[in-house]
């Protein structure tokens, strides 16, 4: 009897001290979850990018290397895909969303510590090339990077997983993953020749995936490899024209 | 360790975990898709799972980061009160807590219940992507860890792990309080 009262005074006492902290717990998650909603529902209705949100959809033109396109400048809107294909399959258009506008801040100030949040083309205008480590191994910015995209006048190369890969890339770059690099370069070599300008990049500019197969090309003999630092997460949230989907 | 002194490391160890929980929150919002491309790499989860885990995850953290340093910082903000309600505030006379204080550490414990959860499942989640040999973005503090030494972890090593298992031993206090 005394046994079974114990019991049961243990048994309240822990539902009176769990029972509205679970209550607590569980309001917490459900605020969290409304925040995330109306985080979600405002960056998509442009409530906190008014700016992203009046531009009209960016649409990825595949670029064919040494030939230039009727894409013309980043800027450039909705053009039909080309059927001209440098993978041979026929290119997955890119929806840029809406972005947060404290994202484009960062990115902006990221890329020229001296421009204004708000002022995109101060920072697209700033270009700075910094040699860095062996002889061709140059450090490029998001600027020079646009430029050698629109003009094609470069072969861009994506050091992060296929994964990642397939989630989004620069135009018109090959995946050759520096945790695998061999077989990347095996099934990606021939469309790099070797007199070709070269720009590696990988996720932001804390990762050393590009530089690592920077490195590597170099090993192999080429000679105009730069490496692009920001990376691909500086050119998503800059809204750069991008491409989704695995290699053809 | 007296009750002054386990008070104030209560209230330090509310703070700086809310805090950490603010900021991590924040750099998860500014760079969705980032976190969302981190939580995808563990591969641990289905496709949905991961998600789902990628557009909750920042708000849970945000409300429990909130809810921890707002409470700390209300236990002691209001001005003008009695000898004995500051007695009881700083820990000398922690039975008597009653009324709102009581309230507020409803709340605190359950943010410190979630808290802990969500650190022993990262410190989990960690562990098994080290142990599989995993080179990942860790996508703890995303880039907002870039400006901040302590919480710069840009690939997942096991001081990764402890740096979370340093965090898990501030909810400590938190849930030993006397009240």
């Amino acid at each position: 009897m005394a046994n079974r009262r114990r019991g049961g005074g243990n048994q309240g006492m822990l539902s009176r001290y769990l029972a509205p902290r679970m209550w607590a717990g569980g309001w917490i998650v459900a605020v969290g979850i409304c925040i995330c909603v109306i985080f979600n529902l405002a960056s998509r209705h442009g409530v906190l990018a008014p700016e992203a949100a009046g531009k009209q959809v960016k649409q990825t033109v595949r670029p064919v290397y040494g030939v230039a396109s009727s894409a013309g400048s980043a800027g450039k809107t909705a053009q039909p895909a080309p059927a001209a294909h440098a993978r041979g399959g026929a290119p997955r258009h890119a929806k840029k969303d809406e972005l947060p506008i404290a994202a484009s801040a960062v990115v902006l100030v990221r890329n020229n510590p001296t421009a204004t949040p708000g002022i995109q083309s101060t920072a697209v205008e700033a270009p700075k090339t910094e040699p860095e480590g062996p002889a061709h191994l140059t450090v490029i910015t998001l600027a020079e990077a646009t430029k050698y995209n629109e003009s094609r006048s470069a072969i861009f190369v994506d050091a992060r997983s296929a994964q990642r890969f397939a989630m989004g890339h620069v135009p018109g770059a090959l995946n050759v993953p520096s945790s695998d690099f061999d077989k990347g370069f095996e099934r990606n070599g021939p469309r790099l020749p070797r007199d070709a300008k070269i720009v590696v990049y990988c996720e932001s500019a804390s990762c050393d995936q590009a530089e690592e197969v920077a490195n590597k090309l170099l090993e192999k003999g080429y000679r105009k490899v730069m490496h692009f630092k920001d990376g691909w997460l500086v050119w998503e949230f800059s809204d750069q024209v991008q491409e989704k989907g695995g290699e053809q | 360790m007296s009750a002054l002194v386990r008070h104030a490391l209560r209230l330090v160890c509310q703070l700086l975990l809310g805090a950490i929980f603010l900021v991590s929150s924040i750099g998860k919002f500014t760079y969705p898709r980032a976190f969302l491309r981190s939580v995808v790499d563990y591969d641990m989860t289905p496709m949905w799972m991961s998600i789902v885990t990628a557009v909750t995850l920042p708000g849970i953290e945000m409300a429990v980061g909130a809810v921890l340093s707002l409470a700390a910082v209300a236990e002691l903000a209001r001005p003008r009160i009695s000898r004995a309600e500051l007695s009881i505030r700083i820990g000398l006379d922690a039975g008597n807590r009653s009324g709102w204080l009581r309230r507020l550490d409803i709340w605190v414990d359950g943010a410190a219940w979630l808290a802990g959860g969500m650190l022993v499942f990262f410190i989990v989640l960690l562990s098994i992507a080290l142990l599989r040999g995993m080179t990942l973005d860790c996508g703890c503090f995303d880039l907002i860890g870039e400006y901040i030494p302590f919480l710069r972890a840009s690939k997942i090593t096991w001081t990764t792990v402890w740096r979370d298992a340093v965090m898990l031993l501030f909810v400590l206090p938190i849930l030993t309080r006397k009240s």
